[in-house]
This record gives structure tokens, C-alpha cells and sequence, in this order.
């Protein structure tokens, strides 16, 4: 991997990467020193990774980062937290049903959330996002089926929800 | 709402995630179309797929990206360093042998100024060969000596004066300056030292030999070369007093350190006696005396 395909990978994933990390753990200094550790992994291993692969393999590291941030916050819960600076919706703004959905999310678990969003903002087949995650591609699947249903059952009980 | 079965529900599913062929595809629809269960599940299914937020930006890229600068430093930092690292190693290994070696200096200073060897240095006498009219070339065979035949000859260009005493002053202090050249070289060990030493009084001995065969032989016509018998006698007595004076300096030096003379004992046979002489050898740093115990 020369410098400046190394560069254009950098302006190609670097925002979804970024989004992904951002929408899972919310807190914007964590999100980017993930996408920074995730870059600078690939350029250490950039003789070893394949070009077309490097998409999958900054998300599979992004992704361990993340889940280590999440275990790290579980347990840490009296450790003051400097939130994504998302707009704090009142009744009104749940009108929007994307960021009705974005709060769902936060509801669902961790590989549910992390298969539909890989799913869905980056289009990775079932394939795909079990090797990011570590998983078969029916346990990808079967997570994704559940965490939409649950999705959709947070949705039908809007009312309960709010 | 009345439920619908979990199949029933995998296939909506299937059906939304793009799984389904064309022909399943239409079946399913015309499925839900005539089930409003069915079709109310597929619809609120349907709201639980995301839209990427695409206002969400990563705007640090630029402390990602790497130029051929940055790099260019890095290796270049990774050579300065090496290059420290090996410096350092260089100099640390440098001191550890000028540590060893300045003791030894100042020793061999501190010896040559008990001795006052620098207050006798003189100019040193030069060597020449001299050249002769006969042939000089060395026969390979018996029979190629020739009665006009001598072997070339080396011999002090001694000054035309006949002097004494000042040619055996110069002797001696040529050979001071020569000893204190050999003690002060450091790139010599102990033994090099003194098997320099030993030859050199070999050498000398033999030099001395041919020069006595000189003055009785040589053609003196020219009156260019006068070689001086020198009185070899006195000469090694001198320097056996020198040597002795030498040893018993180096041997309380080093008795200052805790270091002993090492003692040896050493078997030489005289041509016309038979019973070996056991000699005791006790050397100091770099002479020794020898000591006659049995004959």
C-alpha cells in the first residue's frame, strides 16, 4: 500500500468509520481516538492488508475498540462522561422517526445494534460483517432479525417508550 | 394485533433484506396484502432500517494522512538513532579501555621518572651499511665463495674523532631511549615488551660482534668510517644495574597494589656441563632477575 492509496483510504473511511464509532459509544473524543487507532493500525499493517480488505479490517478493529470502551464504561459508571453534543430531543423532536430509531437503537444489545448498523450504513453482507464481528453468518442473521423485531416492537410502543 | 407466526415473520424479513427470489418475492406480498397483520408487521419492520447520517464527519483526516516528509523523518529518525545508540556504545566502550590503559601510562611515567631516564635521553646514533668494493653478493653454493669474498657488513657511524667515553654514552642512551620507546608504547602487552627488549639486546650483542670484526678487518683507506671498540663489558653491567634498579621500582610499585612478582623457575644446560642449571626467575611488570639455585 503506497502513501497515497493509504491517503485515499483515509478520505473514504474515515467519515463512516468515524459514524460508526460515534453512534455506538456517543462520546466524541473516544470515537475519534478509535478512528485514529484504527488508521494507524492499518498503516503499521499496511504490507499485510490487502487493499480491498482494508475497509472490513478498520472496521473489525474499530469495532474491538469499541467494544472495549463499552466494557470499560459498564464498569466505570460513576466516571463522569462527556456525551455526543447530539441536540436532547424533547416530545417534539420525536416526531423525527430517525432519531426516534437512533434512540431505539441505544436499547437494543450490542451485536443486535452493531449488525443492523453495519448492515445498513455500510451495506456489508452477512459474510462480511461476521468476519468484522467475529461471528457466523447465520448468528449475524439471527441478530439482526431480533434486533429489528425489537426495533419494531419499541417503535409499536412509541407511547410506552416516551 | 393478532400475532403472526415466527416463520411467517422470517419471511417478511427475508422479503425486506433482499434474500427472497422474484417469484418468492411476489408471493410474499400477495401474502401480506391479504393479511393486514402481516402487513402492518411489514410495515412497522420496514421504519427499523437506518438511514446513514451523512452530516457526521470525521474532520481531523489530515492528522490520519501521511506524506512522503513525514515519512522521510521517521526513517531518518530511525538511522539518527541507531547512529546515537552506536555512538554511545562506541564511547562508553572507548572509555572503559582509556580507563584501563591510563593506570598503565601513568605507571610507566611514574617509573621513567624514577629512573630519570628523560634526563640522560641524547641523540640517537644512526646505522649505515657500508658500501665496499668487493662483492658483497651472498653465493648460494659452496663452491661460489671467492678469497676476496665478505659478507656486508653493518656498523655505528661513529664520529671521526676517536672518543671514548662519549661513544659509550651515546651507546647508553641510545639504548635508554630505545627501552623507554618499547616501556611507553601502549599497543604492547608486558610479554611483547619484553621479548622487544630481549631481542633488541640479541641484536645488539650481534651488532657489537660485527663491529669488533669490522675494526680488525675493514679497510680504513678512505677514512671515511671509524668504528669504536666499545667496551660491551662494562655496557651490560650497566644495563644488568639498570634492569636490577628497574625491577626492584616496578616490584615495590607493585607490591603498593597487592600484586606479588611471580616467581619461576627456569632450566638452561651448559654446553660443557651436563647437570642442568635451575635458574629462580622472579619477574616483575615487565623485568625480572634471575637467581642461581642448583648446579
Amino acid at each position: 500500500m503506497t502513501i497515497k492509496e493509504y491517503n485515499e483510504i483515509v478520505n473514504t473511511y474515515s467519515d463512516s468509520l468515524y459514524r460508526f464509532a460515534l453512534k455506538n459509544i456517543k462520546v466524541v473524543e473516544d470515537a475519534q481516538e478509535i478512528v485514529q487507532n484504527a488508521f494507524e493500525k492499518l498503516w503499521i499493517n499496511r504490507n499485510s492488508v490487502d487493499i480491498e480488505k482494508c475497509k472490513a479490517f478498520l472496521f473489525k478493529v474499530a469495532y474491538n475498540y469499541t467494544i472495549d470502551i463499552i466494557r470499560k464504561q459498564k464498569k466505570e459508571v460513576d466516571m463522569e462522561v462527556v456525551t455526543y453534543n447530539e441536540p436532547q430531543a424533547d416530545n417534539s423532536d420525536f416526531k423525527d422517526l430517525k432519531r426516534i430509531l437512533e434512540r431505539a437503537l441505544e436499547s437494543i444489545s450490542e451485536p443486535q445494534r452493531n449488525s443492523i448498523m453495519l448492515r445498513d450504513y455500510e451495506g456489508y453482507s452477512y459474510q462480511e460483517i461476521g468476519e468484522i464481528m467475529q461471528m457466523s453468518e447465520s448468528q449475524v442473521k439471527i441478530n439482526i432479525f431480533r434486533g429489528r423485531k425489537n426495533l419494531q416492537q419499541i417503535l409499536g410502543n412509541m407511547e410506552d417508550y416516551l | 394485533m393478532k400475532e403472526i407466526t415466527e416463520e411467517q415473520q422470517w419471511l417478511i424479513f427475508e422479503l425486506l433484506e433482499g434474500n427472497l427470489s422474484k417469484e418468492e418475492s411476489e408471493t410474499t406480498l400477495k401474502s401480506i396484502h391479504n393479511n393486514p397483520e402481516q402487513f402492518q408487521f411489514y410495515n412497522e419492520l420496514k421504519l427499523t432500517y437506518l438511514i446513514p447520517d451523512n452530516s457526521i464527519l470525521f474532520n481531523k483526516k489530515q492528522t490520519l494522512k501521511k506524506s512522503i516528509f513525514t515519512i522521510q523523518i521517521q526513517s531518518t529518525l530511525k538511522y539518527a538513532a541507531a547512529i546515537a545508540v552506536f555512538g554511545i556504545i562506541s564511547w562508553l566502550f572507548y572509555f572503559s579501555k582509556l580507563n584501563k590503559i591510563n593506570p598503565q601510562i601513568s605507571s610507566t611515567r611514574r617509573i621513567e621518572n624514577q629512573n630519570n631516564l628523560k634526563n640522560t635521553l641524547e641523540p640517537e646514533p644512526k646505522l649505515s651499511v657500508i658500501t665496499q668494493n668487493k662483492d658483497t653478493r651472498i653465493p648460494t653454493k659452496k663452491s661460489q665463495i671467492t678469497p676476496n669474498f665478505s659478507a656486508p657488513k653493518v656498523a655505528l657511524t661513529a664520529p671521526l674523532k676517536k672518543l671514548d667515553s662519549p661513544i659509550i654514552n651515546n651507546a647508553f642512551s641510545f639504548e635508554n631511549s630505545f627501552l623507554t620507546q618499547i616501556l611507553e608504547n601502549q599497543y604492547l602487552s608486558d610479554e611483547e615488551k619484553l621479548s622487544k627488549i630481549l631481542k633488541w639486546k640479541r641484536l645488539n650483542a650481534e651488532a657489537n660482534l660485527n663491529k669488533t670484526e669490522n675494526t680488525e678487518n675493514s679497510n680504513l683507506e678512505n677514512n671515511k668510517v671509524e668504528l669504536v671498540f666499545t667496551d660491551f663489558e662494562q655496557l651490560e653491567k650497566d644495563h644488568q644495574k639498570q634492569l636490577r634498579k628497574l625491577w626492584f621500582t616496578e616490584a615495590r610499585n607493585g607490591l603498593k597494589y597487592g600484586k606479588i612478582p611471580q616467581v619461576k623457575l627456569v632450566s638452561s644446560k651448559k654446553e660443557n656441563n651436563w647437570i642442568p642449571q635451575v635458574n629462580l626467575q622472579l619477574k616483575a611488570n615487565t623485568t625480572y632477575i634471575n637467581a642461581s639455585l642448583i648446579q
